[in-house]
């Protein structure tokens, strides 16, 4: 019997049971309270019950299940078999499913007066995800059990990726709590504690997202060496769009909070945000985009049910907007420009702006598609785009931490801006004393330098007693680091190429590098190359990752990055090229070669090949005559121990310790022998690297300011608990 | 009221007609192996790799291939692919692929190639290796 497809069956049955039963709350019947809460409990212990029991089939390596078979295997470390767990379409579904019923919980307990409306909406979303996990189950069967795994794809055999698909997948989840609570309060026609609901879920939505991506990025970075961090492809872009729009949304709550300004905008969004989400899946994991992306997509079947849902649901909510309207109003709001309504209302455009673009852009093999010949746009145009958005960003940051409700006058705004205008001054002098010359970049760096310095001075007044009313501060600080960052280390980020023979000097960026060799051979896994840097004074050993994998059926490749404060140097390597081919003298027994002054006669193999215990030997007896007629046999042999190979040169000639005959390869098909004679023969090396060392400043600042744009969040949602909405 | 809904809906078509205007300018059409010779502007097109034909210039990084047409195999019709850059890992086990670039001087001069591997490996968020 399959009881993990046994335990989605009862999941399902409990959350159409508690749906059902919220839904008779709703038209006033009561006494289905307690039905609905309990076998929403169910639910949420079915769900984690069948979680945890696949994440023991992939403990204990139980290769009866299809799933199990294709992500895992029993050679990977423990950290890495729970990361098979999330390491395709279906265990996603499930990880997905099982946060959903743990948040569920929040819409019970803190949901006010909306949580038997949302808890119908939630119902519904838990349904399809029950759904979903029957139509693509992890608790497949194979036909015939296996006795081992394929084994997780060796990129996903990382750190980073035990934890962000979690992380990500947070951020996916509690997307639904804001939907919910929105069209539960558009159905009740109700607002007053709906801002009191959804705030947490939404900085929950936002900090996950953000987190999420950042370590996707720091991923890329460091395992797959062509050096960047974002590629803007459709899967990276299906997570950004969302958690612009959470952005947005936070700073449309802080805009209603006081007086119920922008309602309407705040309920869309939260709506949005979800219908985004899921858009975003069906994007990644339909194989629509198969063509336009670098990443595969496989259809397992699951398009219809999931276009369905999609569809679905974007019509209720939109319908259910739409219903209410006009019935909403809003205060009027004060426009003038040094009010915070200002600032925080251009904000929100620019986010959205960013976000439709992008959005836009991601579908355009879609948008195309359906008028004619389909095509992907260019990824440079999401840069080009999104730059003087980022300069815009820049000034709002900067009014962020100055402008208040009550517009000030100018005067007293522009006076608490000179300090960070000053400094923003010194920022960008410094960083045209760099070589930054373009004016388009001196003045992103300006704008983003003066939102650093406005929201650093802002802090400095919080500390230290109130740190927890500075998240703002510190994630617009965040923000304005990475921003310099993400200009620094794509526009000003160099590359050398490196051509190094083994044993040899090359180099770059002013750097000797020696090529000295590799940890094993090129088909073992993790297998490292050796080199030697030599930089200024500074010398360290660098150990970039190249080898072939035959569970991808590639050559895989990690690059080595040397952090330093202001720059990264970052070596990946491209290509070992094996030059054994052409070095030597191939002899087949009975011929002979002249090399140089000498003539070289191969006799016969060394009959005492295959003895000496464990150790395999193969010898060649070769003769050798010199130019004054004098003869010697010699026998220069190969020898393997435990799988090690060893050669055992000989002298060419008695006591002549210039010229060692080294027998490098014995060919059995033919009987032949390569052979090299130091000295005599062509002296190329064994093989050659050929790598690109690349400089790319600013990345600390980069990840200093994502980590302090999400620690800013955190410091928001720990400080949620004094949110209240007055008027 | 009126002043701002104006203001607003300026921004919102300016907005919005630069976007469409730069994302049109900047599609990349994927075109059938027949139609890359007379393309405008950058295309994308994917073909079978002729594997006796590649040919890596180290020094330069040039990697130079033809690709065959998949849709019509028995078309004898192929096209020069020039590219410049890090070959993508598995360029060695692809069978087909998809370039994308400019056709200039009969061939396509390729900034990015996307691998398709015959492996049946089924991707997951952010897992496969970029080109």
């Amino acid at each position: 019997m399959n009881i993990g497809a046994l335990l989605i069956v009862l999941a399902l049955a409990a959350t159409a049971t508690s749906t059902v039963s919220y839904f008779m709350v709703t038209r006033g019947y009561q006494r289905f309270a307690s039905l609905a809460r309990v076998s929403y409990y169910y639910f949420t212990v079915l769900t984690l019950g069948a979680a945890f029991l696949l994440l023991y089939y992939f403990l204990v390596g139980d290769y009866s299940y299809k799933y199990v078979f294709e992500y895992s295997s029993s050679q990977l470390p423990f950290f890495f078999m729970i990361a098979a767990f999330w390491g395709g379409q279906q265990g996603t579904y499930l990880l997905w499913m099982s946060l959903l019923s743990i948040l569920g919980f929040y819409l019970i307990f803190r949901g006010k007066e909306y949580t038997n409306y949302a808890m119908v909406f939630y119902g519904l979303i838990n349904l399809f995800f029950c759904t979903m996990l029957i139509i693509l189950s992890p608790f497949e069967k194979l036909p015939v059990p296996q006795a081992d795994g394929a084994g997780l794809n060796p990129l996903l055999i990382d750190y980073w990726m035990v934890i962000h698909p979690p992380v990500m997948f947070i951020g996916y989840a509690s997307a639904a709590l804001p939907f919910v609570i929105a069209l539960a309060a558009l159905f009740t026609n109700r607002y007053k504690n709906w801002l009191t609901v959804v705030f947490t879920p939404v900085i929950i939505v936002a900090t996950a997202l953000a987190a999420g991506n950042i370590m996707g990025g720091f991923w890329a970075y460091k395992t797959l060496g062509w050096g960047g961090y974002w590629a803007w492809d459709p899967v990276e872009n299906s997570s950004l769009v969302p958690w612009l729009i959470s952005l947005a949304l936070i700073h449309g709550i802080i805009m209603e909070r006081p007086n119920g300004a922008m309602r309407k905008t705040n309920l869309f969004l939260s709506i949005s945000v979800f219908l985004l989400v899921i858009y975003g899946t069906f994007l990644t994991r339909s194989g629509v985009l198969a063509d336009f992306s670098v990443h595969s997509f496989v259809d397992l079947g699951q398009n219809g049910f999931l276009i369905s849902f999609m569809i679905g649901t974007a019509i209720l909510a939109l319908l259910l907007f739409f219903a209410r309207f006009t019935s909403i109003k809003g205060p009027s709001i004060d426009m003038s420009v040094t009010s915070k309504q200002f600032t925080l209302i251009f904000s929100i455009w620019a986010l959205c702006l960013i976000a439709v673009f992008v959005l836009a852009g991601t579908s355009w093999p879609l948008i195309t598609g359906f008028f004619g010949q389909a095509g992907a746009v260019d990824t440079e145009v999401y840069t080009r785009i999104s730059f003087p958005l980022a300069i815009l960003m820049g000034v709002f940051m900067s009014f962020a931490p100055i402008v208040t409700w009550k517009s000030g006058s100018a005067s007293t705004v522009f006076k608490k801006l000179l300090l960070p205008a000053i400094l923003a001054v010194v920022i960008t002098g410094i960083s045209f004393f760099f070589g930054v010359t373009s004016p388009s970049y001196l003045a992103y760096i300006f704008t983003v330098s003066l939102a650093l310095a406005a929201n650093l001075i802002s802090l400095v007044k919080f500390l230290p007693g109130n740190m927890m009313k500075a998240g703002a501060q510190l994630a617009h600080f965040g923000f304005a680091l990475m921003l310099l960052g993400i200009l620094g280390s794509s526009a000003y980020a160099t590359h050398e190429k490196v051509v190094i023979n083994r044993d040899d000097t090359g180099n770059a960026f002013g750097m000797q590098l020696t090529y000295q060799g590799m940890a094993n051979e090129l088909t073992t896994p993790d297998n490292e190359l050796l080199l030697a840097v030599q930089d200024g004074g500074a010398s360290y050993e660098a150990r970039p990752k190249l080898y072939w994998s035959s569970r991808m059926g590639g050559m895989m490749k990690k690059p080595f990055i040397r952090r330093h404060l202001f720059y990264d140097m970052y070596f990946s390597p491209e290509q070992i090229q094996d030059l054994s081919e052409d070095r030597g003298v191939t002899l087949k027994r009975d011929q002979s070669v002249q090399l140089g002054d000498y003539f070289l006669y191969f006799k016969e193999f060394d009959a005492q090949a295959h003895s000496e215990g464990a150790a395999m030997r193969f010898g060649a007896i070769l003769e050798v005559q010199d130019a004054e007629g004098n003869k010697e046999q010699i026998t220069p042999a190969i020898s393997f121990e435990q799988g090690v190979m060893h050669h055992e040169d000989a002298s060419l000639m008695a006591g002549d310790a210039d010229h060692q005959v080294r027998l490098e390869t014995i060919n059995a098909d033919d009987g032949s022998i390569k052979l090299t004679v130091s000295g005599l023969t062509a002296d190329l090396p064994q093989d050659r690297l050929i790598m690109e060392v690349s400089k790319k400043p600013t990345m600390n600042f980069l990840w200093a300011g994502t980590i302090l744009l999400v620690l800013g969040c955190l410091v928001v949602l720990k400080h949620r608990w004094n949110f209240r909405v007055s008027g | 009221m009126k002043a701002k809904l104006i203001i607003g809906l300026i921004i919102i078509v300016g907005f919005g007609g630069w976007v469409l205007y730069s994302l049109m300018g900047t599609t990349i059409r994927y075109v059938s192996l027949s139609d890359v010779t007379t393309a405008d502007g950058a295309v994308q097109v994917m073909g079978k790799i002729d594997k006796d034909s590649v040919d890596y210039d180290v020094e330069h990084s040039h990697l130079t291939f033809y690709i065959t047409d998949l849709e019509e195999p028995d078309s004898n019709r192929r096209l020069k692919i020039v590219y410049s850059g890090v070959v993508p890992g598995n360029f060695d086990q692809a069978t087909s692929i998809v370039a994308k670039g400019l056709y200039h001087e009969g061939a396509l001069q390729a900034d990015q190639l996307l691998v398709k591997c015959p492996s049946k490996y089924q991707g997951f968020q952010g897992t496969d290796q970029e080109a």
